[in-house]
């Protein structure tokens, strides 16, 4: 991967806008623990993960330096012909939003605006397509607080967890950004409370 | 505070820098140092987290 497929323009610009990171399982037990919880059997391997922690296209193996970036957009193409053939529409918007979202510019990006341009009044479709881009937002709004709190700013922080547990109460994220304010010592006003 | 512990303090210093600091690889990929700062920054910057898994050699 160091000489034939990093130094590849392509693939510096696949992964500009993303974070990247190495698990490298011989470099200590807790190296191995993240590889058994990704349930990675074999190396090398590579996982493009959302905001949401969700997985979106995982390579076992190593793909040809070549192909690199169309093996990860072409995994969730071909999802998304496969679902749009048997016309779940659930599905097929997650992965429209996917593509669209992640890989925009892409063939497989503009196949998807051409799939919601179809069937995006389409109920069901609509709904999936929104509750994904409410879940990405979500996500990102906790995940903002966490990297403040990584970063140190906690007074920021504290406000960025309650922001979470504001705009969207119900959530999950709500939840751990309330175990987050805990762990910080932060007493929250019960409901109703002035 | 002694020379010698004053160097100590400041190599300390340094190292803990260069150990949060994204570190390039050959082919000008900023690869992060640890698993789960990268994960809270990928979610924090509304970016995908691309995990590499490997072997040394």
């Amino acid at each position: 991967m160091e000489t034939d497929t990093w130094p590849r323009d392509e693939v510096k610009t696949f992964l500009a806008d993303k974070v990247c990171v190495k698990v490298n399982p011989g470099k200590g037990p807790d190296q191995k623990k993240r590889m058994d919880d990704f349930g990675v059997k074999t190396v090398p391997a590579m996982i493009l993960i959302s905001p949401e922690g969700q997985e979106l296209v995982r390579a076992a193996g190593k793909p040809a330096p070549g192909a690199f970036t169309s093996y990860f957009v072409n995994q969730r193409w071909n999802d998304m012909i496969a679902t749009e053939k048997a016309q779940d529409w659930k599905a097929t918007a997650g992965h429209a939003f996917i593509l669209r979202t992640w890989f925009p510019g892409t063939e497989a990006a503009k196949r998807a605006d051409g799939i919601v341009a179809s069937h995006g009044e389409q109920a069901e479709f609509k709904a999936a397509l929104e509750a994904a881009k409410i879940a990405n937002e979500r996500a990102v709004l906790l995940g903002k607080a966490n990297l403040l709190l990584q970063d140190k700013k906690k007074a920021e922080a504290i406000d960025a967890f309650k922001a979470v547990i504001a705009t969207h109460p119900d959530s999950k994220e709500a939840e751990a950004a309330k175990a987050a304010l805990k762990k910080l010592g932060v007493k929250m006003d019960a409901p109703g409370k002035k | 505070m002694r020379p010698t512990l004053l160097a100590i303090a400041c190599l300390a210093a340094a190292s803990s820098v260069l150990a949060e600091t994204p570190q390039p690889a050959k082919g000008g990929i900023a690869w992060e140092a640890s698993f789960d700062q990268a994960k809270t920054k990928a979610a924090g910057e509304g970016k995908l987290l691309f995990v590499e898994f490997l072997t040394d050699g």
